[in-house]
Order: C-alpha cells, then sequence, then structure tokens
C-alpha cells in the first residue's frame, strides 16, 4: 500500500521531467527551474532531482550529453529518447484517466 | 528485459565508476552555479547567493550517494566501500587488531579441531553402505556381553524378522607372514568370515574372487583373500599372486585366491596391519565354544527399536550344555563402535564451547573498550547524515572482517592441530584413522567464524544505535553516564566469563587429581627398583621349547651385581601392561564348567621368584617353583578373590581346579592390582612355566635392582641382544613408566580438558586485566579529584581492584555451581575423587582467585602514576 503509494509520487515526478524535455534537451537546473516556474506551486527538492534523472537514464528514457551552456559553461544535458517519447505518451494518457477517474469521485455532480 | 538493460548499465558502471563520479561532481557543479548566478540576478550579493544555492540543494552528501545509489551497484559497492573503510580503521588499530585476531584464532582453531573430532568419530556414518541399518547382535550373560555360536546365530536368524542380512567374524588374529628369505616376519592380522560378511559390509574384490560358501573346509592349505596392501607389499601388485601359497602361522597355510578392494576392513578395527581374510572352518562352526562377532543389517525403514522388541519379545539362548541362560541384544553398529569414547567427545566440546563463549566475551568487552573511543567518529559521522543502520552496518563488517580473517587462521590451526592430536589419541581410540577434515568441519569453522564475528560486532553496534548525538559528541575521557553503562556489560561479561573458566579449571582439576590417584594407587606390589624388561624374539623361536632362551636369560640377568632378584612371566609384559589373558571354564576338580560355574581368570605363568621379585607377599602355602617342573604335578597358586570365589569359606590349599588341566593349589597371593589400577582386583591364576610350556615370543623379566641402581637399562637390553641380536621390541621400564603407558587414555583426555582449562583461564584474566585497565585509563580525572581532595592511594587500588573483583566474585559464585552440575559428567572417568570434592574445588577457586586479584592488582597499581594536577587539567 505504502510502496504503491511512493511510486506513484516518484512516477509523477519523472512524468513532468519527461514532459519537460520535449521541449528539447535541457540540464538538471533548467529541468527543475521550468517545472517550478510553470507548476507555480509545485517546489522541486534539488535533493532528489538528480537522482530521478540518472533514474531515467539508467532505464534509458533519457540520454545524456555535455554541451556548452547558453553561458558558455559545460553542462550535462538531458535528451528524449525514442523510447521516453512512447514511455511519456503512455504515461500521460494513463494520468489523464487517472485524473478523470479521482475527478469523478471527487466531484460526481459535475459529471452529471 | 528491462532487468538486463538494468544488469548492463550497472556492470558498464563499475567500470567507469570514476568518470561517473566526476561527471556527476560536475554536474552538481554546475546546478549550483547556475542556482547561485540565478540568486545574484535577483539581487543577493555573491558570498549569500552561493550559501542559497547551497541551501536549496539540501544534504550535499546525501544527494549525491542518492544519485550514485541509482547507477552504482548499491549494496554490493557499499559493502566493498565498508570493507575498505573497515581494513583501514583495523590496519590503524594494530594492537586491537592482532588481540582480536590471535583471540579469534585460538577459539576458531580450537572448536574446529574438536568438531573435527567429533565429526569423525560421532557423527559420520560409518564407511559401509546403509551403514545407519547396521547392526552388532550380542548376547548378555552374568559375566557381561558376549558374542554368539555359530549354532546361536542360526536360531536366531530363523526367529527374527527384522533383519535382512547377517554376517560373521572372529578376529583378528594376530599372525605374520613368513618370507623365505628373512627371519623377520612381515606382521598381519587374520580374520575367519563368514562368505556373507563382504557383502553384507560392502567390501568388494578387485582381483580373483570373493570366498564362496563351500571354501568352508577343514583342509590345510585353506583358502583366503587378502588385503590390498599385502597384496602390494609382499605379492609387488601382480595378478599371478592368485594361486599362490603362504604360511602365516606355524603349521598352517593359506592359498591365495583374491585381493580386497583398499581399506576393507571389519568396523572398529584400530588394528593397522593387512588383512588376511578366510572363512570359519567347518568345525568351528559346529563348535559351541566357539564365539563370533555378529553383524546383521535391519531391513529398510524399520527402526533398531523394532528390532529390539522384537529380540526382547523371544525367549533367552539356552546353552546345549546346560550353561547359563543369555539375554540377545541388538545395538546400532556405529554406539557399539564408538563405545565410551561419545561421552569423553562430548565432554570435550562442551569444554571447547566453553573456551568459545569466553574468547567471544573478551572479544566483544574489547570492541565496547575500542568503541568508546570511537564514540565522536561515530557521532559525528551520523551527525554528517550517516543512518543508523549505515553505522551499525560499518561496526558489524569490521567484525564480521575480523572473524572471517581469524576463521581462516583458525581453519588453519585446527589442520595442524588435528594431525597433532591424532597422533596422541590412544591406539584403540575408535575410528582415529578416519579423522580430518572435510566439507562439515570447513562449513563449522565458516559458522563458528561468522558467528564470533557478528556476535562481537553486535554488541557495540546495538549501543552505537542510542540516538544520543550530544551526549556522544560531547564525550570526552571522564564523561560519566555513558561509560558507565558501558562499563556495567564489562562487568557483566567478566563475571561470565570467571564462571565458564571456573567450570572447565574445577573439571580439569578433577582429572588430574583422579590421574594423579591412579599413579600413585597402591597396587599391592613393591614398585620401588621393580624394573621389566621385555622383548620379542623373531619368529623362528615358534616352539613351546624356545622358552628356554628366556631361562637362560634370567639366569643371567640374575648375576648382574646390582639385580637382587629376577623371575620371568611368559607370553606377557608384565603387571599393568594393559593386556589380560584369561581361561575361562575354571572350576573345582569333580563340578561341571558347563553349569554356568565355570569362572574366569586371569592368568600368568610365571618362574621361580615372581612373587618374590613384585614384593607380593605368601599368604599361605608356597609360591611357583623351580622344582614345578616337567613330569611333576602340575600346581597352580591362586590370588585371595580367586581362591574364595572357587572354594568360598573353604581352604584352598591342596584342593584341586580343573580346566587348564588338573592343578593342586600351592599358594595363596594376596589380592593385587594386575591388569587395571581401578575397579575390581580380577580373579588371578598363577601356574609355572616349566609345566606350562607355552609361545613365549614376547615375554618379559621382572627385575628387582638394589636401590638407586641405574645401570640396568643398559645392562639388561645389553644381556638380550647379546644372546639373540635379531630381538625385537626390546623395552626396560620402570614402574611408574609403565603405569604412564597404562593410563594412556586418562592422559589423554585429562591433557585435553587442562589445555582447554588453561586457555579459558587464561582468556578470563585477560579480560580482568583489560577491564581494570580501562577503568584507571576511563576514570583518569576522577582518580585525580579523589587524590585532590584527600584520597589515599591504596583507597584508589582498592577502588580500582573492586571493579574486578566484584563481578570476579560473583562469577566464583555462579561457576561453583556450574562445577557441581558439570562435575557429574565426569563422574564415569573420575577415580579416588568425588566429582564434588571441596580440597579440588577449593583449590581451584583458590587458584583462580589469586590469579584474577594478580591480573587486577598491576593495572590498578597504574593509578599511582596520576599525578592530580596533571589529570584534572586534562581534558
Amino acid at each position: 500500500m505504502k510502496d504503491g503509494q511512493t511510486q506513484f509520487i516518484q512516477g509523477t515526478f519523472e512524468l513532468l521531467i519527461l514532459r519537460t524535455l520535449i521541449y528539447g534537451p535541457a540540464h538538471g537546473h533548467a529541468i527543475a527551474k521550468h517545472i517550478q516556474d510553470s507548476s507555480e506551486t509545485l517546489r522541486i527538492e534539488t535533493g532528489s532531482l538528480y537522482p530521478a534523472l540518472h533514474r531515467l537514464e539508467a532505464q534509458g528514457l533519457v540520454r545524456p550529453a555535455w554541451r556548452l551552456s547558453d553561458k558558455g559553461k559545460r553542462a550535462k544535458y538531458y535528451e528524449l529518447t525514442a523510447a521516453g517519447k512512447r514511455h511519456l505518451t503512455a504515461e500521460q494518457s494513463r494520468w489523464d484517466q487517472f485524473v478523470r477517474a479521482i475527478g469523478r469521485v471527487l466531484q460526481p455532480a459535475e459529471s452529471e | 528485459m528491462p532487468h538486463v538493460r538494468w544488469l548492463l548499465y550497472r556492470l558498464r558502471n563499475i567500470w567507469h565508476r570514476q568518470v561517473r563520479e566526476s561527471d556527476l561532481d560536475a554536474e552538481l557543479r554546475f546546478h549550483l552555479d547556475a542556482e547561485a548566478e540565478e540568486q545574484m540576478a535577483a539581487g543577493l550579493p555573491a558570498d549569500r547567493a552561493r550559501q542559497a544555492a547551497r541551501r536549496s540543494l539540501g544534504n550535499l552528501a546525501l544527494a549525491k550517494e542518492d544519485a550514485r545509489a541509482v547507477w552504482s551497484w548499491g549494496p554490493v559497492e557499499r559493502l566493498f566501500q565498508d570493507v575498505r573503510y573497515a581494513i583501514r580503521v583495523l590496519a590503524r588499530q594494530r594492537a586491537f587488531t592482532a588481540t582480536s585476531l590471535a583471540t579469534i584464532v585460538l577459539i576458531v582453531g580450537g572448536t574446529t579441531a574438536v568438531f573435527t573430532l567429533v565429526n569423525a568419530v560421532l557423527l559420520r556414518p560409518l564407511p559401509y553402505p546403509a551403514s545407519g541399518r547396521l547392526a552388532i547382535i550380542q548376547a548378555q550373560d552374568p559375566r557381561g556381553q558376549t558374542t554368539l555360536s555359530y549354532a546361536d546365530v542360526q536360531t536366531l536368524q530363523g526367529q527374527l524378522s527384522s533383519f535382512e542380512a547377517w554376517g560373521l567374524y572372529r578376529g583378528p588374529g594376530y599372525a605374520g607372514i613368513l618370507d623365505e628369505n628373512s627371519d623377520h616376519p612381515l606382521p598381519i592380522q587374520d580374520m575367519r568370515i563368514t562368505p556373507e560378511l563382504f557383502p553384507l559390509l560392502g567390501l568388494r574384490v578387485v582381483l580373483g574372487r570373493p570366498l564362496a560358501p563351500d571354501d568352508a573346509t577343514d583342509a590345510n592349505p585353506d583358502v583366503a583373500v587378502i588385503g590390498h596392501d599385502l597384496w602390494l607389499t609382499r605379492f609387488g601388485g601382480t595378478p599371478d599372486v592368485l594361486g599362490k601359497s603362504f604360511e602365516f602361522r606355524p603349521g598352517r597355510t593359506v592359498t591365495v585366491v583374491g585381493v580386497a578392494a583398499p581399506g576393507a576392513d571389519v568396523p572398529g578395527n584400530w588394528i593397522s596391519r593387512p588383512i588376511v581374510w578366510h572363512l570359519i572352518r567347518a568345525s568351528e562352526r559346529s563348535s559351541s565354544n566357539m564365539r563370533f562377532t555378529v553383524l546383521a543389517r535391519l531391513k529398510a525403514a524399520r527402526p533398531i527399536s523394532a528390532a529390539k522388541a522384537e529380540i526382547a519379545a523371544r525367549p533367552p539362548l539356552t546353552d546345549p550344555n546346560g550353561g547359563v541362560n543369555r539375554r540377545v541384544d541388538a545395538t546400532p553398529l556405529l554406539d557399539h563402535v564408538v563405545g565410551d569414547s561419545r561421552r569423553v567427545l562430548w565432554v570435550f566440546f562442551g569444554a571447547v564451547m566453553c573456551v568459545l563463549l569466553i574468547g567471544v566475551a573478551n572479544l566483544a568487552s574489547l570492541q565496547l573498550v575500542r568503541n568508546a573511543g570511537r564514540e565522536r567518529e561515530l557521532g559525528l559521522r551520523s551527525a554528517l547524515g550517516a543512518s543508523r543502520w549505515r553505522l551499525i552496518r560499518q561496526l558489524l563488517v569490521e567484525s564480521v572482517l575480523l572473524g572471517v580473517v581469524g576463521g581462516a587462521g583458525g581453519l588453519l590451526a585446527a589442520s595442524s592441530v588435528v594431525g597433532f592430536v591424532t597422533s596422541m589419541l590412544p591406539a584403540n581410540f575408535p575410528r582415529a584413522d578416519q579423522i580430518g577434515l572435510d566439507r562439515s568441519v570447513w562449513l563449522f569453522a565458516a559458522l563458528v567464524s561468522a558467528l564470533v564475528g557478528v556476535t562481537i560486532g553486535i554488541i557495540p553496534a546495538l549501543r552505537s544505535i542510542q540516538p544520543r548525538l550530544m551526549e556522544r559528541l560531547n564525550e570526552g575521557a571522564g564523561s560519566a553516564t555513558l561509560s558507565h553503562r558501558r562499563a556495567r556489560i564489562q562487568r557483566g561479561l567478566i563475571a561470565f566469563e570467571t564462571a565458564a573458566a571456573l567450570v572447565l579449571l574445577v573439571g580439569a582439576s578433577l582429572l588430574v587429581n583422579s590421574f594423579g590417584r591412579l599413579m600413585t594407587e597402591d597396587a599391592g606390589m613393591l614398585e620401588r627398583d621393580l624394573w621389566v624388561v621385555r622383548g620379542a624374539l623373531p619368529m623362528r623361536y615358534r616352539s613351546p621349547a624356545d622358552s628356554d632362551f628366556w631361562s637362560s636369560a634370567v639366569r643371567i640377568v640374575r648375576q648382574l651385581p646390582d639385580v637382587e632378584s629376577a623371575a620371568l612371566v611368559l607370553n606377557d609384559g608384565g603387571p599393568l601392561d594393559g593386556g589380560d589373558i584369561r581361561r575361562a571354564g575354571i572350576v573345582p576338580e569333580g563340578q561341571s564348567a558347563a553349569q554356568g560355574r565355570g569362572l574366569s581368570l586371569s592368568h600368568r605363568n610365571v618362574g621361580d621368584g615372581y612373587f618374590r621379585t613384585l614384593g607380593i607377599p605368601i599368604l599361605a602355602g608356597r609360591p611357583i617353583l623351580d622344582t614345578d617342573a616337567a613330569g611333576t604335578e602340575g600346581v597352580v597358586v591362586l590370588n585371595q578373590a580367586a581362591a574364595a570365589a572357587l572354594w568360598p569359606g573353604e581352604d584352598p590349599l591342596g584342593k584341586r581346579l580343573t580346566g587348564a588341566g588338573k592343578l593342586r593349589v600351592v599358594g595363596v597371593v594376596p589380592d593385587f592390582k594386575l591388569t587395571r589400577l581401578d575397579g575390581e582386583v580380577s580373579l588371578q591364576m598363577y601356574t609355572s612355566i616349566r609345566q606350562q610350556p607355552t609361545l613365549a615370543q614376547m615375554s618379559t623379566i621382572m627385575l628387582r635392582a638394589r636401590p638407586g641402581s641405574r645401570s640396568i637399562p643398559d645392562q639388561t637390553k645389553a644381556i638380550l641382544l647379546n644372546l639373540e641380536k635379531e630381538m625385537s621390541q626390546v623395552d626396560v621400564l620402570t614402574m611408574p613408566q609403565v603405569r604412564w603407558k597404562l593410563l594412556v587414555s586418562e592422559r589423554f583426555r585429562t591433557a585435553v580438558l587442562l589445555v582447554f582449562a588453561g586457555t579459558a583461564t587464561f582468556l578470563a584474566l585477560v579480560g580482568i586485566f583489560g577491564l581494570v585497565s580501562y577503568a584507571v585509563a576511563q576514570r583518569r580525572r576522577e582518580i585525580g579529584l579523589r587524590v585532590a581532595l584527600g584520597a589515599t592511594y591504596p583507597q584508589v587500588v582498592s577502588l580500582m581492584l573492586r571493579q574486578a573483583l566484584v563481578p570476579t566474585i560473583l562469577g566464583i559464585v555462579v561457576g561453583t555451581f556450574g562445577a557441581l552440575a558439570a562435575g557429574r559428567l565426569l563422574t564415569a572417568f573420575l577415580f579416588g575423587v568425588q566429582p564434588t570434592d571441596p580440597v579440588t574445588f577449593a583449590t581451584a577457586i583458590g587458584l583462580f582467585f589469586c590469579a584474577a586479584f594478580v591480573a587486577a592488582l598491576f593495572p590498578a597499581l597504574r593509578s599511582f602514576r596520576i599525578d592530580p594536577a596533571v589529570a584534572l587539567r586534562h581534558e
């Protein structure tokens, strides 16, 4: 039970990372900034960002590459792989279903 | 598929860990820079921006470790890290590591060595197929366990359905093969068997054929299967051995029909001579006096208890000659072979387990002390984010590492000790030839090492669980509460060690005491200046007339200036040589031996002057004289016990007995100990060598020398070798030496237990020494304060002594009760000493306490060296 919960939360975080990378390769700092800015409320624990990135890398969903950042420093950029894109699409539709299902339970009146 | 990818990814990262590590650093550094720049852009000054960035990332080390966990081989990598760290720590604390390793080698080596014995003798099955189903069938008559006749076995076979196969044998008999070219016989043992014994024990022939039922005749030459070793050494290992004949006993020849597989032997045979197997003769089958060892195999899935019940339900065996009825019993073969050694080995095992526990207690207390010095390190590490589990794991890895290294050393030590112990074992120790290191020994050593490692790590590790972070970080040399708790554990350990060591010490003292009593037990002879001169003649002296050789040797020995008297005993090694020759079926003249009244007497064939030489008075009548020669009436001298058993309440002089020829009783000697020092005096009869010629190849001259004479050994040896230069096994011994040889089993178990007790005591003393040393060091400040406030040094020393002596006394009390309980296990091994013997107890306790006092006093005296001014300023 508890296990499922963490996985769900973790999965969501990784989903957000993958979603961010759809706009093109980005380094960790940029990813964190983007998620934080676009969600307006979510605070990213930097401590868990890098482990998550490395996990995605290990699963082959993102591919790392060292490039120069726009400020001219060497940075590790992450790029979506083909598998990553497929995973994102699948996870996104599953997330949508999940949200709808939760929504129906929480606000039954509206769905009528 | 994802699993394979995951595995490959990690495998790759093992090779590239340096690169990954620097990548991670660079990645995180970039993150910090980017964050800081952002903060600066928001208007913070550079240094504040940096700090803010740092804070936003949280615990950097932890973040790194989490990231690393993704791509590194998690548990395995961390284990490697811990091991590397442990090696560094242990290498730095050399004294601690050396002490711990030495202790572990000692206890793992000791326990493994004893386990090797227990395993080989008690646990490993006998080397026969389905050996668990083999049983030995014996009869019990009023005189004890006896073997069975062929007719008995046939009766039983018809009545019992529990057994599927039977096999009989008789032997081993000592014999030798005469070589045409040499006068030295090759010693062998002959074994008479039924043809079914080979299949029953799974013995095979590698050449020729096994013995068949119709080989059993009374013909000479007989046919035989010879042992593999004999085939190789004597017949060169060639196939043309088949059909060859050889003489193995004067006038007895066998023809070889087969060669047995290597190692073929009957159970529990400890004589290491090549075996000649031949069949029980037809005449031996029909005789009711010819008895055999009977083995049988239980049917599959039939427990021994069922067989016992079946045997108990049938009537006892009757004697066709009208003797006593005998009850039959079946014993599992292993139990029979191991016999009394079972108890000895379990006592050893218990003792070595005590040593093990003491060693572990010492190690644990050593660890406690050492970790006390590491409180700050551990506190610091946990403050820096190391989880509790991580710290416990670190401590466990350290101690298990010690356990593994020490255990390997212990196993090595055990393998050499086992060889030594095996060579010390009494010759008749069961299964001594099978002692060796096998897989279960390895497993045992590994298990003990691991257990020791975990146990000594777990106590300090559990202590480090306590989350008193600040207390730990603050703890200095003198501070209080934590060291108090630690000292309590340590004192508990000391009490425990003392108790265990005392149990062993009392046990060993009881055995030493008993051994001493056996060595000095009055056997009834005058043993001062009594010498035993033994020798063995070559094989060609094989006629009874050859005993003349000995008579002339005695005559020459008597001429020696230092010799007061000398006498012969033929075919025997002298009193207390460990052997016995018995004559069964002795009855007063006119009675039938078959009425179950026949007695079994120890019989010695002696010459003139035997009793005088031994210092045994003649109670009535006369001794054996030179005039008791062939052609005169056969005479016998009895000891009191034999006379009383044959003619209760009557004067035996002049009466006659039968069973060993017709003999007239001419004298009575007191009961003295002829065969063994403990137990009842046997019934004894002495005949004249001139009337009862016997084979005399191995014989003995008993000799009484002038007090203090030292030349006897050289002179007598010279005489014997001068008479026959091929004389072998010439041995000249004093009576204490004879006793020492006789008591080989007692000596062995006493020595082993003494070693264990010594080790245990030593370890316990080391523990006490360590406790006080530590207490003095730990309480420097307190001692300084006490002295500054007016305490005298003797007061301080006694304070420190109390640290150790209170738990020691507690341990002694507990140990005394333990020894009272454990002593009962030794009852069977004690002679003339009660297992509760107060003197032994008092001696052991006194010794231990004095040693403990000294062990505690030395470090306690060190508090003299504490200068209050220095101690108080120190912190």
